[in-house]
């Protein structure tokens, strides 16, 4: 899954540019508030929370990417239908993969212009 | 046949961080800058995590020596997937005068007592940029090794390594015990992620100081100073073919 996303990252010209923010994740507060607790809300904090610490190496910043992160769960926090929240947790770790990739690129990189600098790529 | 893996990873301050020298020349300001694992070391620890995955490697020991934060360290190691720590406790007041020859050391003496017959290192660290620690604990354990590897397979009592040489690859097969050290092309290291690192929280790391392990760790190298490179001098702008030749010509170029 990394694999295909760093490949993904190389080959198209979004390598250069950062995978966005996930667009927006289900907290199902409704349900929790009035006793019903949600089966899928411990995944969406989970998610949260990874997505929150990954966010601490973000390249423009941490208070960016967490100002970000909570705007887009708090956009979708009054859904409740579990078919959608499972479709929005698939794209957060989706996101997840992605930062992932980009971390590894940008380290990459900065390790091969450092240490490799008179290779060309082919 | 499984191997016992025995892993070196140091803390050094993180790769994108700007390094800034100590107005008094005597290294470079350390306190309150991001640390974290040397890249190169992440390299060696997913060496052995692959190679425990494929079932050669048994158990994957994790040393770093340092301060008491290089159990931060060793914690992501962990999370990646090594089975337990060894924090070699340097005070911080030593540690500035710790070099590649009293870790190589204290690596082949843990090495020896934790009968390990892979030692994995990352080539060189991107602090010191020294590239000696792998070559010298293969010598101080009188063990083979494949410095530079871009890929290592192992085939029963070998090891085949791919090196990363001047302009090309050399193969070599060396007999274990040995010493690798990794190049950066010979994997991906995997993201620690914030799950695993809780989970690692579990796993055991042992605390144990160079006398214990009987390493003299006294530096015999004194640093004189440390300094910034060189600015880049601004370049000119010129206005036409005649100033750009005169002023080839002025600076010595034709």
């Amino acid at each position: 899954m990394v694999k295909r996303a760093v490949r993904k990252l190389t080959s198209s010209r979004r390598a250069r540019t950062l995978p966005e923010v996930p667009g927006g994740l289900a907290e199902p507060c409704a349900e929790t508030r009035s006793g019903m607790a949600n089966p899928l809300r411990g995944e969406v904090v989970k998610l949260y929370k990874n997505l929150l610490f990954l966010g601490r190496e973000y390249p423009k910043g941490e208070p960016y990417f967490k100002e970000r992160l909570k705007k887009a769960f708090m956009k979708n926090k009054d859904v409740t239908d579990p078919e959608k929240i499972r479709e929005l947790v698939a794209r957060g770790e989706f996101v997840v993969k992605e930062l992932e990739a980009l971390y590894y690129l940008r380290k990459y990189r900065a390790m091969k212009q450092r240490y490799y600098a008179e290779e060309h790529e082919p | 046949m499984a191997l016992r893996a025995m892993v070196g990873v140091k803390r050094v301050i993180d790769y994108a961080v700007k390094v800034r020298v100590k107005p008094d020349k005597t290294g470079v300001v350390t306190d309150g800058v991001k640390h974290s694992m040397n890249p190169f070391c992440e390299i060696a620890v997913e060496e052995a995590v692959r190679l425990k995955e494929k079932k050669v490697v048994s158990e994957i020991i994790v040393v770093s020596c340092g301060p008491q934060q290089c159990q931060e360290t060793i914690r992501t190691a962990l999370a990646m997937g090594a089975d337990r720590g060894i924090h070699v406790d340097v005070p911080a007041k030593d540690y500035e005068r710790l070099g590649p020859f009293q870790v190589s050391k204290i690596i082949a003496a843990l090495a020896k007592k934790e009968n390990v017959n892979l030692v994995l290192l990352g080539k060189q660290a991107i602090d010191d940029d020294c590239n000696q620690t792998g070559q010298m604990t293969a010598a101080l354990l009188d063990w083979p090794q494949g410095t530079f590897a871009s890929e290592v397979t192992v085939d029963g009592e070998s090891l085949t390594v791919v090196r990363e040489v001047d302009g090309g690859l050399e193969t070599i097969k060396v007999k274990l015990p040995a010493v690798v050290t990794a190049d950066l092309r010979l994997n991906e290291p995997r993201y620690a992620t914030l799950p695993n690192i809780m989970k690692a929280k579990k796993k055991k790391i042992e605390s144990v100081k160079p006398s214990d392990l009987g390493v003299d760790i006294s530096s015999r190298i004194q640093i004189l100073s440390v300094e910034d490179p060189p600015q880049r001098q601004a370049g000119v702008k010129v206005e036409t073919v005649e100033d750009l030749i005169s002023k080839l010509k002025e600076s010595g170029h034709v």
